[in-house]
Formats: C-alpha cells, structure tokens, sequence
C-alpha cells in the first residue's frame, strides 16, 4: 500500500519525469540544512519550499528531523523515516537519494540540530560527488548563530570532507543575535574564526539570515508566511495585527535580497 | 611645456577593474579619492627618512612588482573583517557592507 509519503514522492516523480536538465538552473537539486538545533534550518526550509512553491516548482520537502516534527506541521506531504533508528534512517535515505536520481526532483532534506547521521551517511556514499555524478546538484546550507560551539558542525564536515560540494551556503542567522548586540560584533568570533575562513576560501557564499521579531506569531499558527503576511488564519486563530503583518512582509522582502546570490541553487 | 593631467575617474575605473581595495574592502569608485590617496602617497614618500646603511644589491626581477598604496582607515576599530584576506569572498563583504549599514552609530557631538 502507497504510504502519504510515497505519494509525495510519486507524484514528484511524474513532474519530473522524462525531463533530465542538463544545465545548472534546471537540474534537480538536494539542499541539506546542516547544523545545531535551534539554528534556523527549518525556518529556512519553510521559507525556501514556501517561495519555491509559489514560482511554480514542485520540491520534495524530506524531514528527518528525530527530534521535532517541525516541517510536517506546516506542509502536507512531508516525507519522512518510518522509525527513528539509525539504520532506518539510512535507508530511507538510501531510498530517498535513489528515487531523486530516477525521478529527478529537487528536494530540500532536513535532518535535525547535529545529526550525526548525515556524517556517516555522506561519507561512506562520498554523496556530493555521488549526486554530481548522476545529474543532482548537491547544496550544502549551514545554519550558525553567535555561538562559536555553531562551528563544530561546520568543521566536522568541512575537515573530513564528507560534504562539502561547491555549491556550499552558510547562513548567519541574525535572529540568533542576543538582544542589544548588533550582528557584527555579535558574529566577529565566528567570522574570525579559522573553521569559518577556511569555508570562506574555499568559496563558500555569505548568506545572512534577518530577524523576525513575530516569529513565534507564525510559527504557533503553523502558518505559511505568505498567509501570515495576508492575514490569513486557520479557523478558530486569533488574527493577527497589522503591525506583525508589515513586520512578516519586511522580513519576507529582506529574505528573498539575501537569498537572492543562491537563487540559482533552489528548486 | 605641455603637461598632462591624468584622468582620475579613468584610473578609479581601472583600479576597480583590477579590484584594488582600501583596508576596508571598499572598491574606488570616485576620481577625486584616486587623486587624494596619491597625494597621501607623494607626501609620505617625501617625508620618508632616507635610509643611512648602504641597501643590499638587488638582483633584476624576472617581473616588475607593483605595490599599490593602501591608505589608511579612517577609525582603526571599524576596519572590515575578512578584507585582509587573500581569498576575498565577495559574499562576506556584501553581508559586513549590509551590517555597517544597518548599525546604529554613537551620536557626533553637536559642531558649534
């Protein structure tokens, strides 16, 4: 029996299929978001799916996320492991990587605040050159905030090279900055530091994050931003003001300017 | 005699092109700042002391070396992080260039 999840999958398959890009703009693409919990990679995910969506793309949105199951409260659809055991997980993977590459969607993977999976995985697939090889476009997306512990993850996979394609971001979440400090002396140990300079030139792109201060107004909704900035609720939601939507839409503006430098790297 | 004044715009146009950058990562992009940073130049070159100990010989060069002059920031705290590096990533410029912009400044004191 097709499972949600399944048919997520085959109906991604049926966009994509007998149409195998072979430039960089249209080529199927899996964007990882790497890092600590807590640290903006699903925010950025819903962010990036939602704008994909509204182009007209059709992402794949894959939540292995073993400790919250955050994405799959704000979109239908979402595909996940069946069980949170580490060699579930990898197989699902195994599965998920294997149906891209016959299927050729784009996809957007999020696998939890530090997963140690994703670092075994990568490395024993050697994934990035994996996925160039069979037409993916792997996109490395690392989340840090001010804290220099965010490093670690980044240092892990950059120092052992188990995922470090080209196409690398690293997204200096602004939301994370301690109220009364600004960004740039908030990040300077991070942007310091040697891990970060090493990324830096190697010729990872700077992406910064900006703040929105009513977050929390959308997230406790489970609201699409583009609805949130309507004032569109679910029933039985309180509304929200006209001060959060301007907020929501500054932010959403702000979003698509930082993000424009990688435009090319999403579904 | 005829003298020539160099075009400044025109060499703030090369300059950029050769992506040549003031310790702030900044890219000339007016004349008159290409022109006032060589006269910098020519005055410290004049006020330079002469060196008293005989110089080294110096074998020819296979290639000519050309140090560009570098003025000095204008507050030492507020030089650009990452400019200093070789491998200059465009990126980070446009997010520091993007925080100057957005952060707050201490007051000036009120001119009389």
């Amino acid at each position: 029996m097709a499972t949600k999840n399944d048919a997520a999958l085959l109906e991604a398959g049926r966009e994509g299929e007998g149409a195998f890009p072979s430039d960089g703009m249209t080529a199927p693409k899996l964007i990882l978001a790497l890092g600590r919990g807590k640290t903006g990679k699903s925010t950025f995910i819903r962010w990036a799916a939602e704008t994909a969506l509204e182009r007209g793309a059709e992402p794949v949105i894959a939540d292995a996320d073993r400790t919250n199951a955050t994405l799959a409260a704000f979109f239908e659809n979402v595909t996940r492991p069946e069980s949170p055991e580490d060699e579930d997980v990898r197989l699902w993977l195994n599965d998920f990587v294997d149906r891209q590459i016959d299927a050729r969607f784009s996809a957007f993977l999020d696998l939890g605040g530090g997963d140690l999976i994703l670092k075994t995985w990568a490395r024993d697939l050697e994934l990035a050159a994996f996925l160039e090889h069979h037409g993916v476009v792997p996109v490395a997306v690392h989340f840090l905030g001010c804290d220099l512990d965010d490093l670690s993850y980044l240092r892990d996979i950059e120092e052992s090279a188990q995922f470090r394609p080209p196409q690398t971001v690293i997204v200096l979440n602004e939301g994370l900055v301690p109220t009364g400090r600004v960004a740039r002396t908030a990040f300077r140990p991070i942007i310091e530091h040697e891990v970060f300079r090493k990324a830096l030139g190697r010729g990872a792109v700077i992406v910064r994050m900006p703040r929105l201060a009513c977050m929390h107004e959308v997230e406790r909704r489970r609201l699409p931003f583009a609805d949130a900035e309507a004032g569109r609720v679910k029933a039985g939601q309180d509304r929200i003001g006209p001060v959060n939507r301007q907020l929501i839409a500054i932010w959403r503006r702000e979003m698509a300017l930082a993000f424009a430098n990688i435009a090319q790297w999403m579904p | 005699m005829r003298t020539l004044r160099p075009n400044w715009d025109l060499l703030a146009e090369v300059f950029a092109k050769a992506e040549l950058t003031d310790q702030r990562g900044n890219l000339p992009s007016k004349g008159e700042t290409v022109r006032k940073t060589w006269q910098r130049v020519r005055k410290e070159m004049r006020e330079r002391p002469q060196p008293v100990v005989a110089s080294t010989p110096r074998a020819a060069s296979t290639h000519s070396v050309i140090r560009v002059a570098r003025p000095q920031p204008a507050e030492r705290a507020d030089v650009a992080l990452g400019t200093a590096d070789p491998a200059r990533n465009q990126s980070m410029d446009d997010v520091l260039a993007e925080w100057d912009a957005r952060q707050p400044k201490m007051p000036e004191p009120l001119e009389e």
